[in-house]
């Protein structure tokens, strides 16, 4: 408290990551003043064309990215998902029948509801991230800084105290996106659950020379799932899927470690020559898995968005849509906030948010972690749970599991917030 | 806010006060509460009526509003920042004084005055709206007061009203429930006796030349906490009418 404030702003988000700019350019709708603060002084562009990592959006994902431009302005196209088949392992099953095979979700039910939607699109993490910095730059009212820490975070009677580089700002709302290990949320005195799976996911592209059909593709095995999500072709006509790959810990770590040759080896016993001869693309990256969900999601100035929230198992492949569902219910709340006249940190949009995002991401993690456990079993009654269980994820996955996870958060709410149905925040209603 | 006519321990005092009027788990608590109801009524309706768009960010720019019993400018401060030229009086002095500190920290421009509605009358100031939420409730003469805050309408312009039924259902839960149950609010805040019902209110604006418009009922969800707009009057109840044109 020895500083004086340098400067007063009305909402600063602190990660500059795929939530934080997800968050920044949504909020930015609501004619809020917004400064995203960004920890790095630059993005490279090399490190971040590595990283493998996919993201599967969701149709009301979708809808809220194309409305806020980042469609338009990826490098590469979405590339639709149109169906889902579900697998468990042979060596899993212990179910009389052998191999259950379940051909999965675009379904009469989804096909009449939707159209011709898919049930999900793929797009590259590092395109995404591109694209929401390029969108970004054309917003009057979003400013962008570099090489920003965050040093300290108050409470205080007049709005959130931030010290960042050593100067002092106030604002209305902090929105912390700093990832699973937030300072930001260490700094409100949040607690969280934090349980490591013990797991890694292995995540990389590969091509292959049967085609894909646009299905994505998951095996359920006793020490995790692998998935198989379709990505087009490449610029040499070859299919290329993308892969996510959980085992042990350890395990996984052996298999990054080797070469491409033996490691498309190991993925082709486990495809089970289904999507024929395999080359992998690039190394595997190895990511730990942990579930962690924070005790709170806000507090007066200050909300908890993305991972510094929610972690979860990646199974279903919903933690980013988590993500973008935390960003629409903020700017939603924030926008009917400020026609009201009132602030951006009014109770209306904490409270809201507390109760909406802990409900969301509480059945998110539930679904997954079950599941998780469910298929991590062997015995003979679990076996056969999972075999109604098969049944009921095929109606549930991706869409039907995010319908229901939304309608248990918006109890009270009559509809999805404008976001999410690709509605823009400045529309007249 | 002149700072160099003040005493330091009063601005402290009144800053305590700022603080607890503002804070949102304070003992305002339920005004906070239903605030966005109330305020999402008051500003549909006067977009209604003056032909504003409802999403504009300036959607009340140049309305003239009264808000009478301001408080610590609760009301007050969003229809401000909605482009309203706001005047918020109240008798309580300390009232006026948290309210006047607190715009200032919002760096917002609201005339605030310590003035009963009747005073405010022998200046002949007339206004495009005037607020008289949950103040009716708390006043010795109702019938001289109600004919004071009509006479603060201008022609055609609107009045607001929010209070709380006299029913066996608000006895029971603003009373028994809120002051001594929920302790949302300090015991004694209210006297049941002194509640109007929906129909003595109307009776009151017909005899002020006002015309009744619309009523509806406030009441409040516990699972999620929330306030909505319902059509039972029977506890709190929320209305606006409009002044003749003569």
């Amino acid at each position: 408290m020895s500083s004086q404030i340098s400067e007063k702003c009305e909402i600063v988000i602190v990660g500059a990551g795929l939530a934080g700019y997800a968050a920044a350019i949504a909020l930015a709708g609501t004619g809020a003043d917004i400064v995203l603060l960004d920890r790095a002084s630059k993005v490279s562009e090399d490190v971040s064309t590595t990283d493998p990592r996919t993201t599967a959006l969701s149709p009301s994902s979708f809808k809220m990215l194309t409305c806020l431009d980042i469609v338009a302005a990826l490098h590469e196209d979405p590339k639709p998902i149109a169906a889902m088949k579900i697998t468990e392992a042979a060596s899993v099953t212990k179910w009389p029948g052998g191999g259950l095979d379940f051909e999965a979700a675009n379904n009469a039910t989804n096909g009449a509801e939707d159209g011709d939607e898919a049930l999900a699109y793929m797009v590259r993490n590092h395109d995404l991230l591109a694209a929401f910095e390029k969108v970004s730059q054309s917003l009057p009212n979003l400013s962008i800084r570099k090489g920003q820490s965050v040093t300290d975070a108050v409470q205080t009677s007049q709005g959130m105290r931030l010290t960042v580089n050593g100067d002092e700002m106030l604002c209305d709302l902090v929105v912390a996106c700093d990832g699973r290990q937030s300072l930001v949320r260490d700094f409100l005195g949040i607690r969280m659950i934090n349980r490591d799976y013990h797991r890694a996911a292995l995540v990389t592209d590969f091509s292959h020379s049967l085609p894909h059909n646009n299905i994505a593709r998951q095996i359920f095995r006793t020490d995790g799932p692998l998935a198989c999500l379709p990505l087009g072709q490449n610029a040499d006509g070859e299919y290329v899927s993308s892969l996510v790959w959980v085992e042990k810990t350890k395990t996984a770590k052996n298999l990054a470690a080797l070469s491409p040759e033996r490691f498309a080896h190991a993925l082709s016993e486990q495809l089970d020559g289904a999507l024929g001869d395999i080359g992998v693309l690039h190394a595997p990256h190895c990511f730990a898995l942990s579930l962690i969900l924070a005790e709170n999601y806000a507090a007066p100035h200050a909300v908890l968005l993305g991972d510094a929230a929610h972690v979860i198992h990646p199974l279903a492949g919903q933690g980013y849509n988590l993500t973008l569902r935390d960003a629409a219910i903020l700017a939603e709340h924030v926008f009917e906030a400020k026609r009201l006249g009132l602030k951006a940190c009014d109770m209306s949009v904490t409270e809201t948010y507390e109760l909406n995002r802990r409900a969301d991401a509480f059945a998110m993690a539930s679904l997954t972690d079950g599941l998780h456990r469910l298929f991590g079993a062997s015995f003979l009654p679990l076996s056969w749970a999972r075999h109604v269980g098969m049944g009921l994820l095929n109606n549930a996955l991706p869409k039907s599991v995010e319908g229901a996870a939304q309608r248990y958060a918006d109890r009270g709410v009559s509809q999805p917030p404008r976001l999410l149905r690709g509605t823009k925040l400045d529309a007249t209603p | 806010m002149n700072a160099s006519t003040i005493n330091p321990e009063e601005v402290a005092k009144f800053e305590a006060m700022a603080a607890e009027w503002w804070s949102p788990d304070g003992k305002f608590k339920p005004l906070h509460k239903f605030n966005p109801t109330r305020l999402d009524y008051i500003i549909t309706h006067i977009c209604a009526q003056f032909n504003r768009l409802r999403s504009a960010p300036d959607s009340l720019k140049g309305i003239n509003i009264l808000d009478i019993g301001c408080g610590g400018g609760l009301l007050c401060e969003p229809l401000t920042r909605l482009g309203a030229s706001v005047t918020g009086i109240d008798v309580t002095e300390a009232n006026i004084n948290v309210a006047r500190l607190h715009a200032e920290q919002e760096g917002l421009d609201i005339n605030y005055e310590v003035i009963s509605s009747e005073e405010l009358v022998k200046s002949g100031k007339t206004f495009d709206v005037v607020l008289n939420m949950e103040v009716v409730e708390h006043v010795g003469d109702v019938g001289l007061f109600m004919k004071s805050c009509s006479q603060l309408v201008k022609p055609g312009g609107l009045m607001f009203y929010a209070t709380l039924n006299r029913t066996a259902k608000s006895y029971l839960l603003a009373i028994l429930g809120a002051e001594y149950i929920l302790r949302w609010l300090p015991a004694g805040t209210h006297d049941w006796h002194k509640f109007l019902t929906p129909q003595e209110l109307t009776d009151y604006l017909t005899l002020n030349d006002l015309h009744n418009i619309d009523t509806a009922g406030m009441s409040f969800m516990p699972l999620t906490g929330k306030w909505y707009l319902s059509k039972d009057l029977g506890v709190n109840y929320i209305g606006l009418a409009q002044k003749h044109f003569d």
